[in-house]
């Protein structure tokens, strides 16, 4: 196994339970002593293992998921800020999540898209709409407004499906 | 248009030569990514070179850049690329990472598509004045035409696809450049830029990122990209704008009814320095000729114009002014050459002058 920091072998192994999740580190001998682990000093693990903004639980696989599509590290994505292509959303999508949420408040694109993917996406919104719409009928027991609504999204469903087969 | 035609091409949609003038000029970029291929820093060579020459060759075809023209940053020396990008044509990464690069301009000089900066399309258009809504309806123009015939990595979730977090979304920046010596002179900046930054907008200087405000001129733009549609960024923006230029004219005639001779005195100091110098950095001439545009704005200062103050902020910045000299100026030299430059220039305005 390689070390967290550096492309050593890891030889300190080390296991924390931080917000109710358990995180892994693994470090080379030289990384352990520069980062003062081992030698009863404190320490955040939740500094070492990531940057501001990326704190988040690590996979079981270990502490460096690579992107399929380019190779791209999440320890790089960590070290530089920057991802490697745009599959890296997918392959790094929990820790994305987290920095997104923290530089825009927000995970959730609300702006121009391309588009051929008009229908789809409007189809989407309305979808959204919808969905709090019940929510908010049953919240005020108003069950048969709930239920037209409910006829309205197999409605959009519908179409959401047909939608995908015209696109395969 | 050769090289060299870009470089000599007016510079129309920075500055309009209205010294009253505020808002200076507008300016929206979106940043676009294809799909499959590694962003520039992380792509071969080879991908880069290609992915260049497949964009230019799409855009030789695009409406928008009929007539237009089109280079390969590796062409550029770094003096011109320093002149690009003090016009605002190339951003700074551009001109210092400029391998298998490329660069598309309009006809007009006013849009341009920068490819392989830090994402494989960064699309700019930019006009003088305050004018986001227009800048915005043709940047997406030609954003929906180079969509039509590239597939350009966007998620339904997270937006257009970037390299870095802080642009994923919209991808869009929208800013704004005003020039504030009222509002400098009074020191009621400060507070101002601070109640920006809380709401989520950034004010710069006219260099862009890190860059101070020489010259009084501030550029407003949005950091969010995520979130909020980009109608609903360009509108608070236009509203904090709107805001600021009011202030900025309230500065003004405060100035004027409470300090009148103060006011005078410093428009009429930067007259005689810049009459006067030998030797001038560009922070401070830029810094003087921003008290004579302001002078100009107030009618305390008159002439003919032939050579206008705006042009001259222009010139006194490093890369335009050793095109002005026509020569390679070491730092010294350049800051002689300044105050040669601004002398000559001024000397042939000051007609009829008053104070």
């Amino acid at each position: 196994m390689k070390c967290d920091q550096c492309d050593k072998t890891a030889s300190v192994h080390l296991t924390q339970v931080l917000e109710g999740k358990m995180q892994k580190l693994h470090l080379c001998e030289s990384c352990a002593q520069e980062m003062g682990v081992g030698q009863g000093s404190s320490f955040s693990m939740s500094d070492l293992l990531l940057g501001k903004g990326v704190a988040e639980p690590l996979s079981r696989s270990g502490g460096n998921k690579t992107c399929s599509e380019c190779g791209w590290s999440l320890r790089k994505l960590k070290k530089v800020g920057r991802l490697g292509c745009p599959g890296c959303y997918e392959a790094f999508a929990e820790e994305i999540e987290n920095v997104l949420e923290s530089i825009h408040q927000s995970t959730r694109h609300r702006g121009r898209y391309p588009r051929h993917l008009e229908k789809k996406i409007s189809l989407r919104d309305r979808l959204e709409t919808l969905e709090a719409a019940i929510a908010a009928a049953i919240a005020d027991e108003e069950y048969e407004k709930a239920a037209g609504f409910r006829d309205e999204v197999h409605q959009i469903k519908q179409e959401m499906s047909e939608e995908a087969a015209h696109d395969d | 248009m050769t090289i060299e035609e870009l470089l000599d091409a007016p510079c129309t949609c920075f500055f309009d030569h209205d010294p009253s003038d505020i808002a200076i000029s507008s300016r929206i970029r979106l940043a676009r990514n294809l799909e499959g291929i590694p962003f520039p820093a992380h792509a071969s060579a080879d991908q880069r070179r290609d992915l260049r020459n497949h964009t230019l060759e799409v855009l030789r075809k695009n409406a928008h850049f009929k007539q237009g023209s089109f280079f390969e940053m590796d062409g550029f020396t770094d003096s011109q690329k320093a002149l690009l990008f003090e016009r605002s044509l190339i951003s700074k990464d551009l001109a210092e990472e400029s391998e298998q690069a490329g660069l598309a301009v309009s006809q007009d000089v006013c849009d341009v598509v920068m490819i392989n900066e830090e994402d494989h399309l960064r699309l700019q258009v930019m006009r003088s004045g305050l004018c986001l809504d227009e800048v915005w309806q043709k940047i997406c123009a030609v954003d929906d035409d180079l969509e039509a015939s590239m597939e350009v990595a966007f998620s339904e979730e997270y937006g257009y696809l970037t390299c870095c977090p802080t642009n994923t979304g919209t991808g869009m920046r929208a800013g704004v450049m005003l020039h504030l010596p009222g509002l400098v002179l009074l020191e009621e900046i400060r507070p101002v830029i601070r109640g920006l930054g809380k709401i989520g907008l950034a004010v710069r200087g006219s260099g862009g990122e890190g860059s101070d405000a020489d010259g009084f001129l501030y550029q407003i733009s949005n950091q969010i990209t995520l979130g909020k549609s980009e109608e609903e960024v360009i509108q608070e923006i236009q509203d904090v704008v709107e805001e600021m230029i009011t202030h900025e004219q309230n500065a003004r005639i405060r100035l004027e009814e409470s300090k009148p001779a103060w006011l005078r005195d410093r428009v009429g100091r930067a007259y005689g320095v810049l009459r006067n110098a030998r030797v001038l950095n560009s922070k401070e001439a830029l810094d003087l000729l921003a008290m004579i545009r302001l002078g100009l704005a107030l009618d305390l200062l008159e002439w003919e114009d032939t050579y206008h103050v705006e042009q001259l902020m222009v010139d006194v910045r490093p890369a335009h002014l050793q095109k002005c000299a026509n020569r390679t100026l070491g730092a010294d030299q350049r800051d002689i050459f300044r105050a040669e430059w601004v002398r000559s220039r001024l000397a042939e305005l000051k007609k009829g002058r008053k104070l």
